[in-house]
């Protein structure tokens, strides 16, 4: 990177602020988390304290664990739902011309600009009427309903980076659409499905909302209901909300540490084109 | 599908199938997404937009909307509600945006020679955006409490607390500062991908020619950063102005109604008193004004293009 001008001592107190300003706040969330009710107020224990897992300890029970579960469960089946609709169709809108695109993403960035809570409504009356009311199935065909356009909009541009020619090539050798499809489009854009799907689980395992609304009994709730319910009362106990936060970040933690250089390269990629 | 049988029935006519390819073949793909947004998304907006024009209380909800016109919605538009509503929204977008855009650019600049520390930088950063509003939210909302991290930091220096989430516009303001923290790390991977597709040439032969960084910067980098920043800037645009659960978690849109945006009044108004038409109302002046403003945006970005 010698192409880059030096700018040395503003570069490095650069990089100091953004270490401080995206580090410090977890470094004080996982703090906060293994320390006592007294502790966390205390001027005096804010950097020296004696850690404890008791907020763990008090937090990590069946019905957190049950919760994660849960939220596995809806965040894999809104993953693969999405996943599996979103990658054909944008393909589709790759490949097509003309007024079924146009028509086809605008659609898309029309649903994609209305805020979350505009479709609750209708949504519980088209979920009451095929008895999916109080079903996860219900929230993760909700779920897929909010994320599909982004999903479509985010492996798009993937596709569009495959060269026409790859496919012609093969076309005129006799294959399918659809094992052009399978054979030659999907594998060379496996990265762009891995940077949609990574994205979609982050966002559905935070979805509150639809599941908030749509499910009634408490042992279906997902980590984010628990979290979102809590956050209304008065009188918040801290130190078991940060524990319960940095146990739902685990899994995103988890996940991220393995696919952050595809989401470093891939995002940009979406919004360049 | 994956057997040759397919690929061997196209197989005689080759010059049939290279038209099927561009005619028929795709739309196939296209269609179970479709089915689905048709049911589960394009049919709720449907809804939404018959239930803005319908009187829809908590007793009706289930059964028949009597059709009360367009009244409703230019009703809900004078409301004080709304215009508080409407002017919170275009500042918390502004902040979103504005600091956003800034934020990324300045991180992308700083990162931008690599390196290992740069390197755990953006990561680090690009894990607060992956992680969900809500998260973010809560923790931030902690953070800010007067006895919390950034209080305690100003005490340092003999600062007196700052009622972040409880002072007049402040709750707003912190709002629409930590949704922009979320974005910086977006926008320094964007900025981050077009610096690295800069022609080395063109760097080096600004500074051949003696000029220093900073010249550098405003006149080479920065004009040939125009593209990304405009799409940044329209999808930023839309992200703030929808934005929902940092507002949710943080204040709840209060105190009272300070950091109530658009989007929050809808769902405060449906929610909270159950005037679903009025709700329903302000989601699509919502997404009228959204849509309006970047569409102009656009427009604008088009004209600067061609001159």
């Amino acid at each position: 990177m010698t192409s880059a001008p030096r700018l040395g001592w503003a570069t490095r107190a650069g990089t100091a602020a953004l270490l401080v300003i995206y580090g410090l706040p977890f470094l004080w969330l996982v703090a906060t988390s293994l320390k006592t009710d007294a502790q966390i107020f205390d001027r005096g224990a804010t950097f020296y304290f004696q850690p404890t897992f008791a907020n763990y300890r008090s937090v990590v029970n069946g019905d957190l664990l049950s919760a994660c579960l849960n939220s596995a469960i809806i965040a894999s089946g809104t993953t693969v739902l999405t996943l599996t609709l979103a990658t054909p169709a944008a393909y589709a809108l790759a490949r097509l011309r003309g007024v079924l695109v146009n028509v086809g993403l605008s659609a898309i960035i029309i649903l994609q600009i209305t805020p979350q809570p505009a479709s609750l409504i209708p949504l519980y009356r088209v979920l009451g009427g095929w008895n999916l009311l109080g079903s996860q199935l219900g929230v993760i065909l909700a779920d897929t309903a909010l994320l599909l356009p982004f999903c479509i909009l985010i492996i798009r541009p993937f596709f569009l980076a495959v060269p026409r020619e790859v496919e012609e090539a093969s076309v005129v050798d006799g294959a399918s659409r659809m094992r052009v499809f399978w054979q030659i489009a999907l594998p060379i854009t496996l990265n762009g499905i891995a940077t949609g799907a990574t994205i979609i689980f982050f966002i559905a395992w935070g979805e509150f909302l639809y599941a908030i609304t749509f499910l009634a009994d408490p042992t279906q709730y997902p980590i984010s209901v628990l979290i979102a319910g809590q956050i209304g009362m008065y009188g918040i106990r801290w130190s078991n909300m940060m524990a319960i936060a940095v146990a739902a970040s685990l899994p995103i933690l988890a996940i991220y540490a393995f696919t952050h250089r595809l989401l470093r390269d891939g995002l940009a990629l979406g919004s360049v084109r | 599908m994956r057997t040759a049988a397919g690929a061997r029935a196209t197989f005689p006519a080759v010059s049939r199938s290279r038209a099927r390819l561009r005619v028929r073949g795709e739309g196939i793909f296209l269609l179970p997404a479709a089915v689905y947004l048709l049911t589960l998304a394009l049919y709720p907006f449907v809804e939404l937009v018959r239930m803005s024009v319908s009187q829809v209380t908590s007793d009706n909800i289930f059964r028949d909307w009597p059709f009360i016109g367009i009244n409703g919605v230019q009703a809900v538009a004078t409301t004080a509600d709304f215009h508080e509503a409407a002017v919170n929204s275009l500042m918390y977008v502004a902040l979103v945006v504005g600091v956003g855009l800034a934020g990324g650019l300045a991180a992308a600049l700083t990162l931008w020679r690599g390196g290992r520390v740069a390197g755990f930088t953006l990561a680090l950063m690009v894990f607060s955006w992956a992680l969900p509003g809500l998260i973010n939210g809560v923790a931030w909302r902690f953070l800010l409490d007067p006895r919390g991290m950034v209080d305690s930091i100003l005490g340092l220096f003999h600062i007196a607390p700052v009622y972040w989430l409880v002072d007049g516009h402040l709750p707003l303001i912190s709002v629409a500062l930590v949704n922009a923290w979320t974005v910086v790390p977006f926008a320094t991977l964007v900025f981050r991908a077009a610096l690295l597709d800069l022609p080395p040439e063109i760097l080096a032969a600004a500074e051949v020619d003696g000029a220093r960084p900073r010249q550098v910067l405003r006149h080479v980098v920065l004009p040939l950063l125009r593209p990304s920043i405009l799409v940044l800037g329209v999808l930023a645009l839309v992200y703030a102005f929808k934005s929902f659960d940092f507002i949710y978690v943080m204040t709840f849109g209060g105190p009272g109604t300070a950091s109530t945006t658009l989007p929050f009044l809808s769902y405060r108004l449906a929610f909270e008193i159950y005037r679903y038409s009025q709700g329903a109302s302000v989601a699509l002046i919502t997404v009228a004004i959204v849509l309006l403003l970047a569409l102009l945006y656009m427009r604008q970005v088009r004209r600067e293009e061609r001159a």
